[in-house]
């Protein structure tokens, strides 16, 4: 049952680290990308293939980690290069063009991989164990390892975006979002902040997919499809562009229900569930396009405040 | 010896497919100069604005800042050098606090990297701290501090245009583009802005040229004012001469004495 709910934390944390990179892009620098996948993909393929090319027989643990790292580093460092070469032409495009082009790209990347021999083609990539090998007796201990990871992936990412975001190179984002004609008359760069965007997004998705890679071992090009940039969306979407509490929860909510419907539907109908996230999506983005907590972080909103905290003296009635 | 101009416009022209919204302009400003710009709505005061900061390049004619042409100059890079404004239609960063709509502005010279950041390096801290500080600063000055953390779009009207004055500021500038600053202000605030204007332009070394409709507040700030119609400039002088000038007064001036007011809204998007 651990066993179960470490697995599953671990792939949730995967998508959290994905959706607040694209939460940096659409919901802060207020730009709407559909590619996001794409970048997870070119992640996890580049951790995949450069541990392939340099894994010897039977790695020691000191050289597993070593390929490890070396691999996490490579898959960000792919994607964040991946951001550059679609960014540069994408981001002078406005709005739904830009939301083409980098569903294109999307594509794009899952046809090239689907194609190539060297990367698997369409029976996808499988790399060795490194940091522990799955087996019967160390299922728990491997997931378990995999879950600390990926949690200190989002801690990394909340706690880098944070920064960033509070930092006057963040607020030119935000800035940006805001209104774009403005930001540029009173000295943004919009190019070099959007493409920084870009970059800090794709680099985190390619963190995401390397530790995808390593803890699946498996990896098919037909799971870095457009569903997936569509359910990374909604987490984003629905959570609140611009909020990172907002993208967390809506995360794990999404989740949990997208595993629930898959185990209480009968087997025919699951592929439907597919269909009411993408649904979802345009009805969150037609109802509350605001998302549930908009703009704010949870301990901004009110019913944060009334559970956990005394009322404040400024909230406090006046005599 | 004269002093080399900070602006220079020359036979400026700006056409919008057949429509010419700014017609063979020209227009000198020598450092610390504070000139007005008026003229009836529609007569192309803002396309002047957006052509100088480099929203729209001239269809004709060259622009120089401090000698150096700014064609092909993104808007941002034409603020690196040291030109600011204001919007007609306010453009705040609404979502933002009042506070952060200033330090934005303080972009163009922020040394730190994203490393810094990220890092939180000793660098950061004291860039962000000087930020911070002459963000306050400029906030007082324009009395907005006790709305410091308030969303900019709570704001009223008035300490909105304010507000975007400080922010334009925060760039440094040497010219400061003003458009219609006491819109939609009543008088005392108009009064209290005057103030402002001619506080600043001292205290930061300003050159300022103004779009306004309230002719009192022109006449009685500006040294030197430009009067345009349909594109073109049809007299330039002091307020004196310009008051008394045939032309501004049929053009123009005869409107307002008869208590026409003007509707201010514009049917484009670009920035006004
Ligand atoms: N981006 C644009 N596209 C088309 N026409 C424009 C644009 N900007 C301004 N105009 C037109 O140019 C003329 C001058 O406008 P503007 O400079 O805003 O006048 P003013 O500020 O003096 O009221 C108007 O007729 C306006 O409709
Ligand atoms: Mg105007």
């Amino acid at each position: 049952m651990l066993y179960y709910l470490l697995e599953h934390l671990t792939h949730m944390a995967l998508l959290m680290v994905l959706a607040l990179g694209l939460n940096l892009i659409n919901g802060y620098t207020g730009m709407f990308s559909l590619g996001h996948h794409g970048f997870f993909a070119v992640g996890a393929y580049a951790a995949g293939a450069l541990t392939l090319a340099v894994t010897p027989a039977a790695p020691s643990l000191g050289v597993g980690l070593g390929v490890f790292a070396l691999s996490a580093l490579g898959g960000v460092l792919a994607a964040a290069a991946f951001g550059v070469v679609v960014g540069v032409p994408c981001l002078r495009l406005r709005g739904d063009y830009l939301a083409i082009a980098t569903l294109g790209f999307g594509e794009i990347v899952r046809i090239i991989i689907q194609n190539t021999e060297a990367l698997g083609g369409a029976r996808g990539l499988e790399v060795p164990y490194l940091l522990l090998t799955r087996g019967v007796d160390t299922q728990l201990p491997y997931v378990a390892l995999y879950a600390a990871l990926a949690l200190l992936a989002v801690a990394a990412t909340v706690w880098t975006l944070r920064a960033v975001l509070r930092s006057n190179h963040g607020r030119a984002m935000i800035a940006i979002r805001e209104d774009e004609i403005a930001a540029e008359l009173l000295g943004v760069n919009l190019m070099k902040y959007k493409l920084a965007a870009f970059i800090l997004g794709a680099g985190f998705a390619g963190l995401a997919g390397a530790l995808y890679t390593h803890f699946t071992t498996q990896i098919e090009p037909r799971e870095f499809g457009l569903l997936k940039g569509i359910y990374i969306l909604l987490y984003v979407v629905l959570g609140g562009m611009g909020s990172m509490s907002g993208t967390l929860l809506a995360t794990a909510l999404l989740y949990i229900l997208d595993k629930m419907l898959l185990n209480l539907l009968p087997p025919e109908i699951q592929a439907w569930r597919e269909v009411a996230f993408a649904l979802m999506l345009v009805l969150v983005m037609i109802l509350r396009p605001q998302g549930i907590l908009g703009q704010k972080e949870l301990y901004q909103t009110r019913l944060w405040r009334r559970l956990f905290k005394r009322a404040s003296p400024a909230e406090a009635p006046a005599p | 010896m004269t002093p080399t101009p900070l602006l220079h416009a020359q036979r400026v022209t700006k056409r919008f497919g057949g429509l010419t919204a700014v017609a063979d302009f020209n227009l000198t400003l020598l450092p610390g100069e504070l000139v007005g710009l008026i003229g009836p709505n529609g007569a192309g005061k803002t396309t002047a604005f957006n052509l100088i900061t480099g929203v729209y390049a001239p269809s004709e004619g060259h622009i120089t800042l401090a000698q150096q042409p700014t064609r092909g100059l993104t808007p941002d890079r034409i603020a690196a050098r040291g030109v600011s404004r204001t919007f007609q239609n306010i453009r705040l960063f609404d979502a933002m606090t009042v506070l952060e709509n200033v330090k934005t502005a303080y972009n163009l010279n922020t040394r730190y990297t994203f490393l810094d950041a990220i890092l939180r390096t000793r660098r950061f801290r004291d860039e962000e701290d000087l930020i911070h500080q002459r963000a306050l600063d400029l906030l007082r000055l324009f009395r907005l501090e006790d709305d410091a953390h308030a969303r900019a779009d709570s704001l009223a009207y008035g300490e909105q245009r304010r507000l975007e004055i400080a922010r334009a500021l925060a760039t440094q500038p040497r010219l400061l583009l003003l458009d219609e600053p006491a819109a939609g202000m009543n008088a005392q605030e108009t009064e209290e802005l005057m103030a402002m204007i001619r506080d600043i332009k001292t205290r930061f070394d300003l050159t300022i040229l103004l779009i306004e409709h309230d002719m009192r507040f022109v006449m009685q700030l500006c040294e030197r004012i430009i009067v345009l119609e349909y594109g073109r400039i049809i007299a330039e002088g002091t307020p004196q001469a310009i008051r008394e000038d045939p032309r501004v007064i049929a053009a123009y001036l005869g409107d307002a004495a008869e208590g026409v007011e003007l509707p201010p809204q514009e049917p484009h998007h670009a920035p006004g």
